[in-house]
């Protein structure tokens, strides 16, 4: 290229740019909102794809019952969305309401970031809520005395077998052990192994910590005084129970036959689906993908059973749930927005979300709404998971200020128990010490009191 | 004519070398060039797969990967049309665009003036000013995060593309650093000449200076652009609207959206990287030249 014809190209270049940009921002018009007379409510979530239409259908429910407010609905990548929320509030300009699941109550009330639901209820929905939430609603909302967080669908764990499998190793799948020892025993008849030893099919392979503290009358925090307690012999059988399996199994073994299970989409990306584990725990949004992905396969839940001594119907529990920010400009509407969807007040409407979303009620009223039945009937197995809401040994992470590092420890603590490093014993101990170095750190800090 | 010397003195140089010692360092190179293409090549070989062909399909174990692993068979490229449906790949693509292109105009221009300023003209605490720009660079973005948010909120700007195009207007400091580098190296009797002549400095740096500096405007731009078209946080902070979301944005929403559903979101991957690719394809000797003419000199 010659210097003139150079020239040219820079200069045709140039003006292609300016051009580019005059159309780019008149392409900049200001949409108008649907409903101008109305007050906006600014709702942000994180969820997408398939879930992000439910979320749009329940807003529109809303919008259409309403003359007063009107809802607007934006969807927020999960990775930056704690980071956009904060500065939001910080810099005066929060939405008004935005669903949330990861552990944020503890940190974002203790720095006065949310505003406490019982301050927008009246007093004739506080009591409501007090008297007919289900406890592990109450648990996951609440902290440090206040509601911050209103549940709009609860996740709980439970067990997922395939009957045929069963059979086929000769076990009645009409009785399941009653305790984890003895679904620990059927396991191993189940499992496959290949000439050189390695595992090839999966029967029974806990892994969550978490999940099993409680069915061993275990878990990391006392509610009755709000205490942490880690290394107790409780904790203690539950990761035993789960590095016994997992060493029986081979450390790397499990590992490496996870890495190579079959992400196949054509089975929602869960090998459960494909047969590659004839027992599993998972929570109940497998329904709804079992229904989309394999309707026609044979597969039964039921409650994960104690160990040998254990509370029944234990487990941990997460959710969804909605905050309003300090700072918010709308958070009667806001509040108006989650009465709504959550079925506090109106039981019957709510219960067609419920079932839209595949959740879990709030209230039992919510569970015996006759569309919430009508689901219940079609999904039987579904109703396994409705059961474990009113137990009062369902848990969830401990409401303290440190929730992600203690999530964070805790995978960690797992992690070097089941692959072996760590013996449960010193896994645990590990755990104490981290929780009690950071509980230091933060009063060095003045964090906590 | 410089720049031909030295192509000709390296290709004068690689005749020299015996054919086994010119395989040599052709394999060694290559080697040393696997880190950074090895991912790349991975992209664009798993967006043409099946998601169940990612990762073997061995109950057993994974695959691994192997050369073999890396060759798609059978070819899937409907990936990318159902990538392109399932995203409004259209908008983010027009909008990335539209931002990059209204930053490089604003951030070349107002840097290539303060530059020209630092570089150029003699004026009291000169050095103590640039010593002061220099050191904003330093700055983490997460320092500055909050009062840029409260200052472009308080303006009105909240929820327009002005938070991310209008700051690009008052320079940017890395250009201004690289283009003052550029400007000091241009001969003072050049502007002396046209200054006899009767030009002010207005003329001698549009008719003069930035002429001569096209290389490192053609480098400002194309980190300009590189910076906006993978801007995340930006797009994420300030828009709160989905038709003005980016390409970044929208990517990141994607990952979110069909996590699992691997192939398709390389498929994505590869069409966002596409556009740099043939960018840097185009503009490498520019850029190259620009890089080396500021970065040398005081």
């Amino acid at each position: 290229m010659d210097e003139r014809a150079s020239i040219n190209f820079g200069r045709i270049l140039t003006g292609v740019i300016v051009l580019f940009v005059v159309a780019f921002w008149g392409a900049q018009i200001q949409e108008q909102h649907r409903h101008v007379a109305r007050k906006k409510v600014r709702f942000w979530h994180m969820w997408t794809a398939e879930w992000k239409d439910v979320v749009d259908k329940i807003v529109d429910r809303f919008n259409k019952s309403q003359d007063e407010y009107e809802v607007e609905a934006l969807s927020v990548p999960g990775s930056g969305s704690d980071s956009k929320f904060i500065l939001g509030v910080m810099g005066g300009d929060p939405p008004d309401v935005m669903a949330q699941w990861n552990p944020i109550i503890p940190p974002w009330a203790d720095d006065h970031l949310l505003t406490p639901l019982d301050d927008l209820m009246t007093p004739a929905e506080k009591k409501a809520f007090d008297d007919q939430a289900y406890p592990v609603v109450k648990k996951i909302g609440m902290y440090r005395g206040h509601l911050y967080g209103m549940s709009i669908g609860i996740n709980m764990s439970a067990l997922y077998y395939l009957p045929k499998q069963l059979r086929d190793a000769g076990i009645d799948p009409d009785h399941l052990p009653a305790t984890l020892e003895g679904l620990a025993k059927i396991g191993e008849r189940l499992d496959r192994f290949d000439s050189q030893r390695n595992l090839t099919h999966l029967g029974w392979g806990p892994a969550t910590f978490s999940e099993f503290a409680p069915l061993f009358g275990g878990g990391l925090y006392e509610w009755q005084n709000g205490k942490m307690t880690i290394v107790t012999p409780q904790n203690l059988a539950a990761l035993q129970y789960l590095a016994g399996i997992r060493k029986k199994l081979g450390y790397d073994n499990v590992v490496r036959y996870n890495a190579g299970l079959d992400m196949n989409s054509a089975s929602g990306g869960w090998p459960f689906i494909d047969g590659a584990m004839s027992i599993t725990i998972d929570g109940q949004w497998r329904v709804e993908q079992l229904r989309k992905y394999a309707p026609t396969l044979e597969y039964r839940t039921a409650p994960v059973p104690p160990a040998a001594g254990g509370p029944t119907l234990a487990g941990v529990s997460n959710g969804n749930f909605m905050i309003v920010p300090s700072g918010a400009k709308d958070p009667i509407g806001a509040w108006a927005f989650i009465k709504f969807w959550s079925g506090l007040t109106d039981p019957d409407t709510a219960a067609e979300f419920y079932t839209w979303g595949g959740w879990l009620p709030l209230t039992p009223a919510i569970a015996q709404a006759p569309i919430y039945k009508a689901y219940l009937k079609k999904y039987p197995q579904f109703q396994t998971f409705v059961d474990l809401m009113p137990s009062k040994t369902i848990s969830v992470l401990p409401p303290v200020p440190y929730q992600e590092f203690l999530s964070d420890q805790i995978g960690k603590m797992e992690d070097s128990a089941l692959r072996g490093t760590k013996t449960p014993e010193q896994a645990l101990n590990g755990l104490l010490f981290a929780v009690d170095h950071e509980i230091s750190r933060r009063k060095e800090l003045g964090y906590d009191r | 004519m410089t720049a031909r010397r030295g192509r000709n003195r390296r290709r004068l140089e690689l005749q020299s070398l015996s054919p086994m010692q010119r395989v040599s360092v052709h394999v060694a190179l290559l080697v040393l060039c696997m880190p950074a293409l090895l991912p790349f090549i991975w992209m664009v070989s798993t967006s043409l797969k099946l998601d169940k062909d990612i990762y073997g399909s061995g109950k057993a174990g994974a695959a691994g990967l192997s050369l073999s692993s890396l060759i798609p068979h059978p070819m899937h490229f409907q990936n990318y049309p159902e990538a392109l449906k399932t995203v409004p790949f259209g908008t983010y693509v027009f909008n990335s665009l539209g931002l990059c292109a209204t930053t490089i105009l604003a951030a070349v221009a107002s840097s290539a003036l303060v530059a020209y300023g630092f570089g150029r003209i003699q004026f009291k605490g000169r050095d103590f000013w640039f010593m002061v720009m220099i050191s904003t660079m330093a700055l983490p973005g997460q320092v500055t995060m909050i009062p840029q948010f409260t200052l472009f909120r308080w303006l009105g700007w909240y929820g327009t593309y002005l938070p991310l195009t209008i700051p690009s207007l008052a320079g940017a400091p890395f250009y201004i650093f690289l283009l003052t580098q550029f400007f000091r190296t241009i001969p003072m009797e050049m502007a002396e000449s046209a200054r006899l002549d009767g030009a002010n400095e207005w003329t001698i740096f549009c008719r003069i200076v930035l002429p001569l500096a096209k290389p490192a405007l053609a480098t400002c731009a194309l980190f300009q652009f590189l910076g906006a078209w993978n801007d995340f946080m930006g797009p994420l902070i300030y828009i709160n609207d989905p038709k003005m979301d980016t390409l970044a944005y929208g990517l990141q929403q994607f990952y979110s959206s069909y996590d699992g559903k691997w192939a398709q979101l390389m498929a994505a991957a590869t069409l966002f990287t596409l556009p740099i690719i043939v960018l840097f394809f185009f503009a490498q000797k520019t850029f190259i030249q620009g890089v080396a003419t500021t970065g040398g000199r005081n």
